[in-house]
Parts: C-alpha cells; structure tokens; sequence
C-alpha cells in the first residue's frame, strides 16, 4: 500500500525544473544521508551547488547542502504541464440549480439528522424539478450502494451525472451502470400521508399529556410524525411546545418536537423554492404537495 | 496621611511623549474613543475608566496624576499601556467627567496613599506599585520620560528572558546536534523509525520552550516509512530544521523581517496586544478557507482571510491567517464563516512572510459575500506560494485561490490543472468525490494551502456560493 505512494519529488516534478545538476547533486546527498557519513562521506558538491557544505563535519555539510536543494526546489517549484482531455465534461444538466436552503436541508439529513426524513425531501425536490446539489451527490450515492431502491431514486434525479460520478471517480466504488432492485424490495418513498393525520397529532398529544408516551415509544411516534399530512405539523409542533415539563416524557417530546419542526421548515423551503421557480404567467397552477394536502385537510376540517 | 494635591491636567502632547514606542502610541490614539469607555471619571487626584475590549471582562484602568502612575488590568506588557495612555488622552482633551471614584480606583488610590514612595514629592527616585500590574512614570523638567518603573521586576523580568533564551540556545544546540548525529548514523538506521525517538526529542525542545520546533519534528516522524522513497522527504525536513536551529541560534545577525520569521517558527510568542498595536490594513476581507488539524491534544484551527485589489484582471491578493486553538474536551470555535465577508481591520504578526494575523476592530457585522473572488492561474498562484518560500524557506503552506478543472492521474491522484500547468492535490484529501462532482468535469474555483506535498483544498465556489471542504 505504501509501495504506491509517489514522494515529493516524484508529485510535483519540480527537481527537473532545476536541471539535472540539482537532481544529481540530491541523489547523492540522500544515498550519503541513507548510509550515513560514518560509512560514506559525501561527494563533492556539483558546480552551482559548491557554495554550500563547507563545514568540517561532513553530516553538517550534508544537511548544509541539503537545505539549499530544498529551499531552491521548494521555492522554485513549477506546475506539471496539464494532462489533456482525460476527465470529460459531466453531461449537460439544463434543470434549475437547487435552492441554497433546501441544499443545506439535505447535508444535513445525510449527517444523521432526521435521516427518517431522505425519501421525502427526495420526493420533494423531484416534484420541484430542480438538479440535486451535486455537493452531497457522493454521500448519495454511497449511501445508495446497499439500498438499490435509493440508488434508482438518485440516478433518476441525477439523471446523468451519478453515473458520469461514478466513472469519473472509481475509488467511489459506486456501480456506472446503476444497481438492479430486487422485484419484492419495498419502494424508496415516503410513507403514505395518514388521511386522519389531525386525528394522529391529536393522540400524539394525549400520549403526551398522558404521560405514556416514553423513550420506549419515541421510535414509534417519530415514524408518525414523519408521515402525518405536513398541514398538520405546525398544530403538532405548537401543542408540543407548550406541554409542561414532565420528566418521564421529555427526552420524547423534545426529540418528536425536533422532528416536527425540522419537517415543517424542510417543506416550508421547498414551497419557497416552488414559488420562486414557478412560471411567473401562472404561479398558482403547480400546488405543492404540502398546500395540495392543505386544501385536502381544510376539507376535512381545520387542525383543533 | 497624605495631603491630596491639586494637579495639572497635561496636555495631549505631553500624553504622548509617555509613549513606551511610536506603536503604543499610535494605538493610544485609537483607544481614546469615547465610545470604548464606559463608567470612564476623574477627580483632581486620577483618572479612571473601563475599556471595552474584546475580552468578556472590560479592563479597568487608571492613572494616578500626580505620579502618573498607571494601573491596567490588560496583558500588555507596555507600560504605560496604551489603555492608560488612550485615558490620559481623554483626560486631556477635558472627555472625561468628574465623578465619584469606583471601588477599584479607590482601593488602589489608597494603597499608593500607604506607599512611603507613591508620590513624587517624596523625592523617591523609583516606585514599587504595589500592584503587579502598576508601575509609576515621572515626567522630567524637560518633558522626556524618565522611568522610575519596578527596578526589581524589569530585573526579574530580564532574568526570565535571558533564562527562557538560555534554555532555547540549549535546545536548538541539541537539535541541530541530534540532527547531525542521524546523518551521521545514517537514515536508514532502525533508532529512526521508533517513534519513542522523536518523541524524545520533541519533548526536550518543549521543555526548551521551542513549541513550534517541537511541532515540526512530530510531524516529521510521521513521514518515516511512508513510502518507499521516505528517506527524501525525511531528510528534506531535516534539513528544514537545521537551517530553522541554525538561524535561530544567530537572530541577531539576520535581518528584522527574516528573524522575526525564525523565531516564529521555533515558538516565540509575540504579545497579542503588540501586534494588535501596530499598523491595521482596514479592508473587506473575505473569509476564504478553513483548516483544523490536529496536533497531539490541541486542534488548530488556520483560517484564511483574503482582501483583493481593485484590478478585475488580475487583482492582487492579500492574505491573512488567523490561528485558532482547541485544547482536548474544549473544542476550537468557528469565529469567521467560510463565504462571509468582514469590513476589519487586520494586524500582521511580524515576520518576513506577513500571513498570521489577529483580526482587530470590525466596522460592520460580517455577511455573506454575494460573489466568489477572482482566481489566479494555477502557474501565477505557484509562483506565489514560491516566492513566499523563498523568503521563508521553512514556510510549510501558503494560501492559493486558483480556477483550475481536476485531471486525474492514475493511483488513485488528482491534480489541478489549467492551461498554465497543474499542481497535485495532496495525499489525505477525502472529499474530492465532491469537488469533482460539483465540477462537473469544468473548471472551479477552489481555495487551499499550497505545500510540498501539493494543494489541499479547502472551499470551492459553485455557481457564487462557497462550500466549505
């Protein structure tokens, strides 16, 4: 493993620059301090180099000569000329690039915070139609190589750039050609909106008050936050916030709430994004799924 | 008990001739701004005040007039400091108002009034404060300072200088002798590749107060067997701290510039409150990059600030380095946000390489800059780095802000290549997949630190917007 690791000189090429004098003289001063100036003295330094190594003891004079090769190479360091053509251009992507905020959202949610939530932000922004942020195209993708479900859902929004990624980079150790689900794997999607989600925040809120809602029942009762219609996070995140503080429940509340509020920003930026990124002739007739489920629910009724 | 006297509020000029040096003074100009006092009083006796300075606690400062006599609880070593003389000046252009003293003035006040020597009508020729931070200063007729400062304590202080530069002189003597020891043992010898080796020998040059040498000669053991070739890039370093040992052990022979640099790099500190004393470069500074590495149990934190010139051709860059530190279990904190831009003012560290820096007074709150900086050609942003080197061979990065697309180069390697030529990313970088994937096969705008072993990028711009790496 280590065998393949150039060394310096080898990367930047820059001892060429100086002539063959500089390498030589280098060779020379290395094969010396290898051995040692107790078995090898040094040679005579090389014309242009003589003006260094004067010292009495010949492994001062070796590390006199050295730093004058260094400091030359170092400070006189060139770039390489540039290999041609050898990464070609990902293919051209003509969607609108994604939203700043909703960019952020993701990077966050592949850290680790709320990774419930990736299907939906996933189905969000393909409704959205905007290019992923190319910046957590790799995490993706990684993330992907075990769930063959994801890894339609990325390269279906990544259209063609994961597997231009993934030639580009094979250290990624993600498949060009994509993987191949099996026929029984459950889809990569969101859960189905709860058609009595109002009710849901409801009970929700009892266990609270109740007190039984538990650490043992946080596990539950975030997969329900995750799938209630999002019209009625923001009665779940109010009601949460002004329960009184109860001991038993608050590790619950406080992680149920989180994922309430995060929910509800997360939709609230992907809405913003839709009436930025709509039509400016008609701005009303591309609903999101977040106020289509709002005029739904209003049907029903408002949130109590 | 002492009969209070009536005394002459001076002039601004006499102010300043109490200046330690010119850079106190200058910087006493600057803190005698109304704004950065507050309970700020006098009487015929004093005058007092606290200073807003960035610290969480004001520095409480005061002067006794009829000495003067100077008391600040700010680290500067100066005396008077520059608080005291920013007061003074106040004082003296009639902004401070008469008020009732606070409790630390009076308790001070109180304690000079017990001193048999705290005033000059004692005809005491020197004053012991009786604070550690208090030392009197008595105009003469002539209006030229005369010191009657500590004797005791400059002599104690010249003691620990010529102490800690003993130990230094002894520990950069023992480096360059252990270093001409393993040449002369040769590097192939197995001493070298135990740890316990270097470890040694960095720990003596800690105890010898030589941080940043110590620093070095870790990172050098961890070269050791690398790769097939170690042995070059072991004796490159080697060399590197033989000339540092060597020109630190003659500062007095270079140039100002160039041992201000050297003792830099062997771990001379240089007081906060001096660098934060000389000249500002007032500027938008944008805040480029951010690096955090570890060096045994502290993290330090580089980030780079970088103001541009007015060309949009080619405009000049200027950089900035703002060291930052975490000790284990108390994290480094982000003070500057890649992508934001601050209207500050800015304060070199001496060297001959101008790079760290300490970011002074901040005219507006910082924001996102809305626009990525123009890059350099990856040959003109080499050249740069070199000519940096050139001036301090032991430099180890330099800042480079280049538009460069990433060319692979088999193994496993990327470099940054334009059409002027292209320099490796360094080994270590574990986020190219994302800048590759951002590139999307064109040209980026990429910030890093340039070193032997080639770039490491930092930020990218995609599309305006910086992304932190």
């Amino acid at each position: 493993m280590t065998e393949s690791l150039p060394s310096r000189q080898h990367v930047t090429g820059s001892a060429s620059v100086l002539g063959a004098s500089a390498a030589d003289e280098w060779a020379a001063l290395v094969a010396t301090a290898v051995l040692g100036t107790d078995r090898r003295l040094p040679p005579p330094p090389l014309p242009g180099w003589d003006a260094w190594g004067r010292a009495a003891d010949p492994a001062v004079a070796v590390l006199d000569r050295s730093v004058a090769i260094v400091a030359a190479r170092r400070a006189g360091a060139c770039p390489v000329p540039a290999p041609e053509g050898v990464l070609r251009p990902a293919p051209f992507d003509d969607r609108p690039l994604c939203p700043l905020p909703c960019g952020i959202r993701l990077a966050r949610i592949l850290a680790g915070e709320h990774d419930v939530l990736l299907p939906e932000w996933l189905a969000l922004v393909e409704g959205l139609g905007v290019q992923l942020p190319w910046v957590s195209l790799p995490t993706l993708l990684l993330r992907a190589r075990r769930n063959p479900r994801l890894d339609q859902v990325v390269r279906r929004l990544a259209r063609g750039r994961a597997a231009w990624l993934a030639d580009a980079v094979p250290e990624l150790g993600v498949s060009v050609q994509g993987l191949v689900p099996k026929a029984d794997s459950p889809p990569f999607a969101p859960p189905p909106r709860m058609p009595d989600s109002g009710a849901v925040v409801a009970s929700i809120v009892t266990l609270f008050v109740d007190g039984q809602a538990t650490w043992a029942t946080a596990g539950q009762l975030r997969i329900l936050t995750a799938a209630i219609d999002p019209v009625w996070l923001p009665s779940l995140v109010v009601e949460l916030s002004r329960m009184p503080f109860q001991a038993g429940t608050e590790r619950t509340r406080a992680d149920v709430l989180g994922l309430a509020e995060f929910r509800l920003e997360m939709h609230r930026e992907i809405d913003a994004a839709r009436i930025a990124t709509a039509p400016s002739t008609a701005p009303s007739t591309a609903p999101s799924p977040a106020s289509s489920s709002a005029h739904s629910s209003s049907s029903t009724g408002e949130p109590a | 008990m002492t009969v209070p006297t009536t005394t002459v509020r001076p002039t601004p000029e006499q102010v300043v001739l109490l200046a330690p040096d010119r850079a106190a003074a200058a910087a006493a100009t600057a803190a005698a701004d109304p704004g950065a006092w507050s309970a700020a009083g006098c009487d015929d006796e004093a005058v007092w005040g606290q200073y807003i300075a960035t610290s969480a606690e004001p520095y409480e400062v005061a002067v006794d007039l009829g000495g003067p006599a100077f008391r600040c609880s700010c680290p500067s070593r100066k005396v008077p400091c520059k608080h005291c003389l920013g007061l003074l000046l106040l004082h003296a252009e009639q902004r401070v108002v008469p008020a009732k003293r606070l409790p630390f003035v009076q308790q001070w006040m109180q304690r000079r009034d017990r001193h048999p020597t705290a005033h000059p009508a004692a005809e005491v020729p020197a004053v012991q404060g009786a604070g550690d931070d208090e030392v009197g200063v008595a105009p003469d007729a002539t209006g030229v300072r005369t010191s009657r400062s500590a004797v005791g304590d400059q002599q104690q202080r010249d003691q620990r200088r010529l102490d800690r530069a003993e130990r230094m002189r002894a520990g950069l003597t023992e480096l360059d002798r252990w270093l001409a020891d393993r040449v002369r043992a040769g590097l192939a010898s197995p001493e070298l590749a135990d740890p316990a080796t270097w470890d040694r020998l960095a720990s003596r040059l800690v105890d010898a107060q030589c941080g940043g040498l110590a620093n070095r000669v870790k990172r050098v053991a961890t070269r050791v067997g690398q790769h097939a070739r170690w042995h070059e890039d072991v004796l490159e370093e080697m060399a590197v701290l033989h000339a540092l040992a060597r020109g630190a052990l003659r500062t007095s022979a270079l140039p100002e510039m160039l041992a201000d640099g050297v003792h830099a790099a062997t771990g001379l500190t240089v007081n906060k409150d001096d660098v934060l004393a000389g000249v500002a470069s007032t500027s938008r500074w944008l805040v480029a990059g951010e690096s955090r590495v570890r060096e045994d149990r502290i993290t330090v934190q580089r980030t780079w600030l970088c103001t541009q010139g007015d060309d949009p051709a080619s405009p000049a860059t200027t950089w900035a380095m703002v060291l930052a530190f975490g000790a284990f279990g108390n994290e480094v904190t982000t003070e500057h946000v890649v992508g934001t831009e601050l209207h500050a003012d800015v304060h070199w560290y001496p060297g001959a390489t101008p790079l760290r820096a300490l970011v002074g007074r901040q005219h507006e709150p910082p924001a996102p800059a809305h626009r990525a900086p123009t890059p350099h050609t990856v040959a003109d942003a080499v050249a740069q780095a070199g000519l940096a080197v050139a001036r301090e061979p032991w430099l180890e990065r330099y800042p480079v802000l280049v538009s460069a697309v990433l060319v692979p180069v088999g193994n496993g390697r990327w470099m940054l290549a334009d059409h002027t030529g292209a320099v490796p990313i360094a080994p270590g970088f574990w986020r190219l997949a994302e800048v590759i994937a951002v590139s999307g096969g064109q040209p980026l705008t990429i910030m890093g630190e340039h070193s032997a072993d080639g770039v490491m990028p930092l930020s990218m711009w995609a599309d305006g917007v910086a992304v932190a790496l």
